[in-house]
């Protein structure tokens, strides 16, 4: 029993997947999207079990203060201080969500014969806030600014150039000769949208992210060398061709003679995707044979033995 | 009246009002002028059945209701079709149209559709402009049905107008739009032109094409993947007749050496004998990965091997699912071992779910542990060779799997063993030495016969210009 209910769930899941891929009907469509949502309850759910591990792991090693117990304080911290500004703070305030507009007195009637005055929109924001009045965009200056649209509809965003802070946007319907002060102070806000989120993102993850991709390109050259040394036929087969391929995609191997250019695209284009396409090929033809071994219950070593 | 300023009627709309004998769909609820409809069948007899799609004729333009025409007609659009695309999930009707030659740039084709015999407004078709005012452009408004002021707005996709909804405003000259319905409804469509001004708002329109009804079909079968189909019941096929022929024989299946799969008991001792733990990484690819899956299959056995032999094993996971099923996997691997009370679900380890934090991660692991093996089996992407190279810095034995073409040289390079594509799918079975998994790589490579086979019957067809095989079993 313990072992046959997992197998049985497994197999129908697996057979249903499957004959997903070959039944279009809608209905079988929603069903699938019901199950994917599952899944997604669980992954999710698994995130808070994966919290508890990493608190499982190193709690116990900075108690006992094993070596490099300070790594995992720091680790503990920063998940701590990522935790807390991902958490939408702003939410629980009643900070603004749209910029403070007044109407003002009308601007005075026309001269008979003149067109009547276009409506006109005081702008009064910090200076690092830049507006949005309809299609005009400009920058606050910390004075008061004026801006003139056409009547109708005039759309009104105020933001800040940094990421992590709210905009607030409104709309308003002038006619001619109308005035209005526009005002407002975008807020910061938390969560992962939030400033403090963003900025840890953007200037500690962010770098130290970059830094260790490109120390890939140290360890290429050290995993070159010890590839490229010719001990067997192979070994000098693999050398040779990344010698010519060296010399065809560096501008010295053009120089020389266009045969490495040519020579090298042709290493690509038929030894190299040839031995590319077989193994792909071979590696689909083990995935669904592997699939087919777990739907249809062979493969039971996950299981455990009877 | 300004040039230009037209009225606007959609489809056979002012023919229920000026021709009542015109009705544009059979369906439509007759005006309060028109006769009644046709009496029912007598009992006993069959109801008709849903009347066949009319077939497209040409709309008579008729008389405008609102002011006339200033300037020539948009001319609309012809052959007008719509049809359930094939293989369809039920949820789409492809509409097919004609558009006039030489159409100006600035006239868009806009497509409507209302469930059928939808009666939410005026039994006429909405006039799609406003009543001019002034020397005013006319405006669109997606809510004007016919009997208000002037509305301001341009039409857009998803605006409704009475039963009406438009589905596609295509600028660029299609002629071909897939709508997405809801499924198990029937529909009627109108295709016009409009001719859009400043502001986009609309300035004139052609007189409407309507179709209707039109039901999206849902298919049970999509015919063109039935050559996929094939494939798997072919291996499926495969794998039934070598599994029923492992059964009757006594002596073992011949599979080739994995050299890869061999080395890990090796190495393994080898960690026994130096002390040290077994690092295993299960790749950066969630559950459902066919990759991950193979990867787990395997850890089963690195456990029960490292339960028999008593040396710990640390399991690196970079999603948290994957971690709460390797950690099952493992307790199962001591289970099988009989070494239960030796299992450490805290060495399963949920690194991160960002890959060079993972890696920087396992890297800190490899090299303040120090595991003499290490073992990656899954998918990688950029970071194998960090992990590869930092273990080999380690001096320990490393054993890798993929299926990813572009990391496999750096693990090749990097690594003691490798295992290249479908050799990560084999190892679980060629581990277990289980006639009955045995017999699925048998029925792989048999397959794989078949299809050396077809490749090479196919490339022979198809240099010879007999047949192109390929592109008619796999569409």
């Amino acid at each position: 029993m313990k072992k046959t209910v997992p197998l049985v769930i497994g197999m129908l899941f697996g057979a249903f997947a499957l004959a997903e891929f070959y039944i279009p009907h809608h209905q079988v469509g929603a069903l699938s999207n019901e199950f994917r949502s599952w899944a997604a309850i669980l992954a999710s759910s698994a995130f808070i079990i994966g919290g508890i591990n990493i608190l499982q792991v190193t709690w116990p090693k900075i108690r006992r203060r094993e070596p490099d117990w300070g790594y995992k304080v720091v680790l503990l911290a920063g998940a701590a201080v990522m935790l807390l500004a991902g958490l939408p703070w702003h939410k629980l305030g009643d900070a603004p969500t749209h910029p403070t507009v007044t109407f003002g007195p009308r601007l005075p009637a026309p001269a008979p014969g003149e067109p009547p005055a276009a409506p006109a929109v005081f702008v009064k924001v910090p200076a690092d806030v830049t507006y949005q009045i309809g299609a005009t965009v400009g920058a606050g200056t910390g004075r008061l600014e004026v801006v003139r649209v056409a009547p109708g509809e005039v759309t009104i965003k105020l933001s800040r150039r940094v990421p992590g802070y709210a905009t607030l946007e409104t709309k308003a319907t002038l006619i001619e000769r109308d005035t209005i002060t526009v005002e407002g102070d975008p807020p910061m806000m938390w969560g992962r949208d939030g400033r403090v989120f963003v900025w840890i993102y953007e200037h500690v993850f962010g770098p130290a992210n970059a830094t260790l991709f490109a120390l890939l390109a140290f360890f290429v050259a050290s995993a070159a060398f010890r590839a490229f040394r010719a001990r067997n036929t192979e070994a000098a087969l693999l050398l040779g061709a990344a010698i010519f391929m060296m010399l065809g995609r560096a501008p010295l191997g053009g120089a020389i003679s266009d045969v490495f250019p040519d020579f090298a695209q042709w290493l690509l284009d038929v030894p190299s995707n040839g031995g590319r396409r077989a193994i792909m090929m071979g590696a689909a033809i083990g995935a669904i044979a592997t699939g087919l071994r777990v739907i249809l219950g062979l493969e039971r070593s996950h299981l455990g033995n009877d | 009246m300004r040039a230009g300023v037209v009225a606007l009627v959609l489809g056979l709309a002012t023919a229920a009002a000026a021709q009542p004998t015109l009705t544009p769909f059979p369906d439509d609820p007759p005006p309060a002028h028109a006769g009644p409809r046709p009496a029912p069948p007598p009992p006993g007899q069959p109801a008709p059945s849903q009347p066949a799609p009319p077939p497209l004729t040409p709309i008579t333009p008729p008389p405008p209701v609102r002011p006339p025409p200033a300037e020539a007609a948009l001319p609309g659009v012809t052959a007008l079709e719509v049809v359930a695309p094939p293989n369809d999930d039920g949820r789409h009707l492809r509409v097919t149209f004609t558009r006039a030659p030489d159409v100006a740039d600035d006239v868009v084709t806009a497509v409507f559709r209302r469930v059928h015999g939808a009666v939410g407004a005026p039994p006429v078709y909405p006039t799609l402009l406003a009543p001019a005012v002034g020397d005013a452009p006319r405006t669109w408004d997606p809510t004007f049905a016919g009997a208000a002021d002037l509305p301001v707005g341009a039409p857009a996709t998803g605006d409704a107008i009475g039963p009406w909804t438009l589905t596609a405003l295509l600028e660029g000259g299609e002629q071909l739009v897939v709508d997405e319905v809801p499924p198990g409804g029937t529909y009627e469509y109108v295709v016009a032109e409009l001719r859009r001004g400043p502001g986009k708002a609309v300035l004139a329109s052609s007189v409407g094409a309507a179709i209707g009804p039109r039901t999206p079909e849902a298919a049970l079968v999509n015919t063109d993947r039935l050559g996929y189909l094939g494939i798997v019941l072919l291996i499926a096929g495969l794998i039934g007749y070598y599994v029923r022929a492992a059964k009757g024989r006594k002596q073992d299946l011949y599979v080739r050496r994995l050299p890869g799969v061999d080395a890990i008991e090796d190495a393994i001792g080898r960690s026994t004998e130096m002390g040290r733990p077994v690092l295993y990484v299960t790749g950066l690819e969630d559950i459902q990965n066919i990759q991950t899956i193979a990867s787990l299959l395997i850890l089963g056995h690195v456990a029960e091997k490292t339960a028999q032999y008593d040396t710990d094993l640390t399991v690196a996971n970079y999603y948290p699912l994957t971690m709460v099923v390797a950690e099952e996997v493992v307790r199962q691997g001591y289970a099988n071992a009989g070494r239960v009370d030796a299992h450490r679900p805290e060495r399963c380890l949920f690194i991160t779910a960002e890959q060079f934090a993972f890696a920087a991660g396992v890297s800190g692991i490899i090299l303040r542990d120090r595991p003499a093996t290490n073992i990656y089996f899954g998918t990688f992407y950029g970071e194998s060779l960090l992990l590869a190279e930092t273990g080999f810095l380690t001096g320990a034995v490393q054993i890798a799997g993929t299926a990813e073409l572009t990391q496999l040289p750096f693990f090749i390079t990097a690594c003691d063993y490798t295992l290249i594509g479908e050799e990560l799918y084999a190892a679980s079975a060629y581990l277990t030495k289980e006639p009955t998994l045995l017999a699925n790589l048998k029925a792989a490579d048999a397959f794989k016969i078949a299809a050396m086979l077809f490749i090479v019957i196919g490339v022979t067809l198809a240099t010879m210009g007999v047949f192109h095989l390929g592109p008619a079993v796999f569409k």
